[in-house]
């Protein structure tokens, strides 16, 4: 197993599941207690308009998915406040008007398209040194912000009527979290795929809530599980010759049950 | 100083009014309970007391100060039952929440703040829970966490929304023995539609529906309920030993 580690592909393989699992672990907590997963869903798949927005006008697809992203979250938080009746409805039309500008765009585009299996269903294996830096990026800035504010977000997603009685910026906290789920996404892009975000995302922090009665322990087990899952999905998709992000949550989803099994056995 | 003024309030949601003229003044380490019918106007009330609603008219006065300057002297306890206890926080944090304010960071490991929450925890009897974890608490536990987290600041005025006595039992001391201890120093509002719940540590008692109807006593009579429920209702007071009524002819 260790020549694997003489290939600089395999590499960057290893530091992006590293940098990935610290922002879906930490982020995806706030998801799986705030019950925000479909909204998080919608963020993520509304990205894809980005990427073909990316392909078409000749820019990095993953800033496209970013500012896509960082505009879904931005819209999710608007229809939240304006008292409208119609808010999850709204986030699935905006989920596939995400999606289907992203065909439509690629579709314009004229001549070599590249293969964009990779972006819906990740690609670990061919992700180059400068989108670890980008990663990286986001890392620290998802990182800063939610150490910054932790007994805020705390607050916010525990209680957040209370919260805004005492007179914390609700409104501003939300939109700030929001648009950390967006960064996830792109983190999480080229690791998974669009499609299989949410897994991630959901996966290690239902787990570490199963054993766990704080939340900043639930953030540590989560990224240490999602780090487990994305290495021992990596080896088995490189020697069984498998798809990279389908079996990283295969494996996630195993882990899911086994944890349950356990629990009931041990705990029960 | 009155701890609670409101005069001619008139409050509405999405266009429709819900609380017409009310006018209402509490002296200092009053307890009022307020009655009503689902849909009377009870939530509005407390939101507009906490400044979450902003009244379209008259004026609302805590110790003296608008809403917006006495956001500290106002404890607020919501109803416990809306909790999602699987959320993974401690006794600790939950009252810790109420000392939040703005986007200021509180220093970490700050010792004062950390006598306010013992001594918050230690006014509802629950200074051994604080490493304990919502989801391992009991209903009435949980109760006593929220009023806990109301109380960290030291308000002057501590509102209840619709608190349940009846899974309370605690240490001996019931519920609202509990808040009628807290009332020697502090003005409480309780909100209730089951008027059970009022039981008789309650020293006032007025009527929502819409409008408010405030004798300056404990007594509710037959036709101060009818006004408010809009349905003839018995007044038999089965709840020995908390009576609601007073002795009385029906």
């Amino acid at each position: 197993m260790l020549e694997l580690l003489q290939y600089d592909f395999f590499v960057n393989a290893l530091i992006a599941s590293l940098l990935a699992s610290i922002a879906f672990g930490i982020i995806g907590s706030f998801v799986v207690i705030k019950r925000i997963v479909f909204i998080s869903g919608g963020i993520a798949h509304t990205a894809y308009g980005g990427i073909g927005l990316g392909f078409l006008l000749g820019f990095s697809p993953l800033l496209g998915a970013m500012i896509f992203a960082v505009g879904a979250g931005l819209f999710v938080a608007v229809m939240k406040y304006s008292d409208n009746q119609k808010e999850d409805s709204l986030i699935g039309i905006m989920w596939s008007l995400g999606m289907a500008l992203g065909v439509l765009f690629i579709s314009l585009k004229e001549g070599y398209v590249p293969n964009l299996m990779g972006y819906l269903f990740g690609n670990i294996l061919t992700i180059p040194r400068e989108e670890l830096f980008m990663m990286l990026g986001f890392d620290i800035v998802i990182v800063s912000i939610v150490v910054i504010f932790f007994k805020q977000f705390q607050a916010i997603t525990f209680d957040e009527e209370f919260a805004k009685v005492i007179g914390l910026p609700v409104r501003s906290l939300y939109i700030l979290l929001l648009v950390l789920i967006a960064l996830t996404t792109v983190i999480l892009i080229k690791l998974v795929g669009i499609i299989l975000v949410v897994a991630l995302l959901t996966i290690p922090a239902t787990i570490s809530l199963m054993f766990t009665k704080s939340l900043k322990t639930t953030m540590v087990y989560s990224i240490v599980l999602g780090l487990f899952f994305t290495i021992i999905g990596l080896l088995l998709s490189y020697y069984l010759n498998l798809v990279s992000g389908a079996t990283i949550i295969m494996v996630a989803v195993a882990g899911y049950i086994i944890a349950n099994i356990y629990k009931k056995i041990y705990f029960s | 100083m009155n701890s609670l003024e409101l005069n001619n309030v008139h409050a509405s949601i999405k266009g429709k009014l819900v609380l017409e003229d009310i006018n209402l003044s509490l002296t200092e380490n009053e307890f009022l309970g307020v009655i009503g019918p689902n849909g009377a106007g009870k939530t509005t009330l407390l939101k507009v007391l906490v400044g979450l609603i902003k009244p379209d008219s008259g004026t609302v006065l805590v110790a003296g100060k608008s809403i917006e300057k006495s956001k500290r002297e106002v404890g607020y306890v919501p109803q416990f039952n809306t909790f999602d206890n699987q959320y993974p926080i401690s006794v600790y944090e939950v009252v810790r929440m109420g000392l939040l304010s703005g986007l200021g960071l509180l220093k970490f490991g700050d010792k004062k703040h950390s006598e306010k929450i013992t001594k918050a925890l230690t006014q509802v009897g629950l200074q051994d829970f604080l490493e304990r974890n919502i989801n391992e608490l009991s209903g009435g536990e949980i109760q006593r966490v929220l009023i806990a987290r109301a109380l960290v600041n030291s308000p002057k005025l501590l509102l209840l929304d619709e608190p349940t006595a009846s899974v309370d039992s605690f240490h001996g001391q019931n519920f609202y023995e509990l808040l009628n201890e807290l009332n020697k120093s502090i003005t409480i509002v309780l909100v209730s539609h089951d008027i059970g719940a009022v039981s008789s540590y309650v020293k006032k008692i007025a009527c929502l529906n819409k409008t408010l109807v405030f004798h300056d006593s404990k007594s509710i009579s037959k036709e101060m309920l009818e006004k408010t429920y809009k349905c003839p209702i018995d007044l038999i007071a089965h709840g020995v030993p908390h009576r609601v009524l007073d002795h009385h002819e029906h």
